[in-house]
């Protein structure tokens, strides 16, 4: 359904007295991903990997510096103005924060019918039905689109702002960061919110969280990425019983386990260091100033994403000596 | 006994009315021991670290309780006392470091600073013993993070600045408020180890503040759970996760993502957390519980030891 080739996207960094451009941060940098039908990817990482970036590209939000999106089987790279028209009922965007992603002074109605008026003319009472419609599938009253955002707990603006993306019955859903903003027990009502849409709809997700208990329960498949580049793809059991890549393994340990004796008995690798900055990467292997494995060829070349088993791809120089 | 909590009683006057923000909350931090505060949004675990430090805004009233640290009231001190207490013997780590850092002083400075508030030493001395602390925070190239603004550094060694302020003086208490929830998950386990490292080294007593259980899993020897104001249960850590007893703690672990459930449906609570401006009456669990009796609705229950120093606020294990 969705192919990405080789995408790019630097920015550039302006500085001195005439803002010139005095360098790039490479956000995105040579991501290639293919999403089937009916699947949840899930794109994991952390503040700089790159995959909010990804994600803003993928639904044309900005533009790419190179790189080919295919939806469909269709180049949607170049489209433009009102030929974008149809990929945006068809792709859809979930935002992570529900108090920033609505508007204060709007009423639940005009939210979620905007859509419906700038692709479908829709007014008055059709377009109150199937708000109303919409209201009931994603769990709420729809006594309730007359209310204004600010009348509502966390967990049901995210419930709106749902029920905005998927007005238009779009067939491709970016999910980004949808729950980080909740707490726990609203974050499993959202989540199974969403498992119920997709079979509804016969929606197709990109997941992109830093949270790897999310990403675990709710994709098929999972990209890891790491300052730009993706680091290892792989199903998401594959991954997290046999995860190959150094940054994924440190990934994968970081995250707390609610079972006191586990948290103390398991063996932990813990990471040392930070992410470099995306506008001067690490040479060779980008990840091997962090990498407690790291050897020369680390630092000099850099490694290609390989097939480990099926399905399973990783770029690391040792990742025979590392399964 | 280092702290004991005392039947704490917090409101915030606000335009809409008063809030019970905390309600009749007691607890206790031994010697040496890192007791786990656990809640969701609105649970009163910020307020009950607040009012201990006595740093609560204009808005909010103490309107009951003690607060006895090493058998003095900290809520009936003068503040003068209090800024005495403050920084030496506790001291607060809040989520984000650099609101607690100045922007425009060099972070040696600013931690040189709260040791002249408290030890008569030089400043050489205490130029010394802050350098001392950031090698052992694990900062890299102390010197030279030592002249830095907080803009200069990320999200990890701004904590790290903040852990080393609040560790310098060898407070009895800290008080450490969700601080790696802005972090990466890797920055996190790496203040976590360096956390642990400290609080043995130092033997300090930690209020471990966390929204998230896995974390206390991870660091506290004792969790309390806090509900919408008041404590619902506590046990040691272990004891908590293998044998959770109110049916708040329990829809709570059933929630949590991960283990090998993918695909399946993650058990939701019903309902969600009360309005603390007109809470429901009795138990403030009841409308969301699955196992409510007729008594819920009608009585507070009291915190019970059910056995096991495992304490719980729930009719289902008595009266």
């Amino acid at each position: 359904m969705l192919k990405l080739q080789d995408i790019k996207k630097y920015f550039p960094v302006r500085g001195g007295v005439f803002m010139r451009v005095i360098g790039e941060i490479k956000a995105v940098d040579g991501v290639s991903i293919d999403i089937g039908e009916g699947e949840t990817f899930g794109l994991v990482g952390e503040s700089g990997s790159g995959k909010t970036t990804l994600g803003r590209v993928v639904l044309r939000l900005i533009e790419p510096t190179s790189g080919r999106i295919f939806f469909n089987g269709r180049d949607v790279t170049e489209l433009r103005g009102k030929a974008l028209l149809p990929l945006r009922r068809e792709m859809q965007i979930v935002f992570q924060d529900p108090y920033k992603a609505l508007h204060p002074k709007k009423r639940v109605r005009d939210i979620i019918g905007e859509p419906l008026i700038v692709h479908e003319g829709l007014r008055g009472e059709e377009l109150e039905r199937r708000v109303s419609e919409m209201l009931k599938l994603v769990g709420m009253n729809p006594e309730h689109m007359h209310r204004y955002p600010h009348e509502f707990s966390g967990g049901q603006r995210q419930r709106i702002v749902i029920a905005r993306a998927l007005i238009l019955r779009p067939k491709f859903l970016v999910l980004d960061e949808p729950t980080s903003a909740l707490d726990v027990s609203v974050q499993a009502k959202i989540l199974n919110l969403l498992s119920d849409l997709k079979e509804e709809f016969r929606l197709t997700y990109l997941l992109i969280t830093h949270n790897l208990a999310v990403v675990r329960h709710f994709s098929n498949r999972i990209g890891v990425m790491y300052l730009g580049k993706l680091v290892e793809v792989a199903p998401t059991e594959e991954l997290f019983e046999n995860p190959v890549h150094p940054y994924t393994m440190g990934l994968i340990s970081s995250i707390p386990v609610p079972d006191p004796k586990l948290a103390k008995s398991r063996r932990k690798l813990i990471l040392l260091g930070e992410i470099p900055s995306p506008m001067n990467p690490p040479r060779g292997c980008r990840f091997h100033t962090r990498c407690p494995y790291a050897k020369e060829i680390c630092r000099t070349e850099e490694p290609q994403m390989e097939e480990i088993s099926r399905g399973h791809y990783a770029s690391c120089h040792f990742w025979r000596e590392l399964s | 006994m280092l702290l004991e909590v005392r039947d704490l009683r917090v409101r915030f006057h606000t335009l809409r009315g008063i809030v019970r923000a905390v309600d009749g909350v007691s607890f206790s931090v031994n010697y040496g021991e890192v007791l786990g505060l656990v809640g969701e949004t609105g649970s009163g675990k910020t307020v009950t670290g607040l009012t201990i430090m006595r740093l609560l805004d204009e808005n909010a009233e103490i309107s009951g309780g003690e607060v006895i640290f090493e058998g003095k009231d900290l809520l009936k001190l003068p503040m003068s006392e209090i800024l005495k207490i403050r920084g030496r013997d506790i001291s607060m780590i809040f989520q984000e470091p650099k609101a607690a850092l100045n922007p425009v002083i060099q972070v040696g400075d600013q931690v040189v600073e709260s040791f002249l508030a408290h030890e008569r030493v030089s400043k050489d001395e205490a130029r010394e013993r802050v350098l001392d602390m950031f090698r052992k925070v694990g900062l890299p190239d102390p010197e030279r993070i030592y002249r830095s603004y907080p803009h200069e550094l990320s999200g990890g060694m701004a904590q790290r600045i903040v852990i080393s302020m609040a560790l310098a003086l060898k407070p009895k208490l800290m008080i450490a408020d969700e601080p790696t929830s802005a972090l990466d998950v890797t920055i996190q386990a790496q203040i976590m180890e360096l956390f642990r490292e400290l609080i043995r080294e130092f033997n300090t007593s930690v209020i471990y503040i966390t929204h998230d259980l896995a974390l206390a899993a991870e660091i506290a020897d004792r969790i309390a759970v806090m509900y919408a104001g008041r404590i619902v249960e506590v046990a040691r850590t272990e004891e908590l996760f293998e044998n959770p007893l109110h049916p708040y703690t329990v829809g709570l672990l059933k929630s949590i993502p991960g283990s090998r459930s993918s695909g399946s449906r993650l058990f939701s609570m019903e309902g969600e957390i009360p309005s603390l401006l007109n809470p429901p009456p009795g138990c403030l669990f009841h409308p969301r519980c699955p196992s409510r009796m007729g008594i819920c609705e009608r009585e507070v229950p009291s915190l019970l030891n059910a056995g096991n120093d495992h304490l719980v606020s729930c009719f289902l294990y008595g009266r």
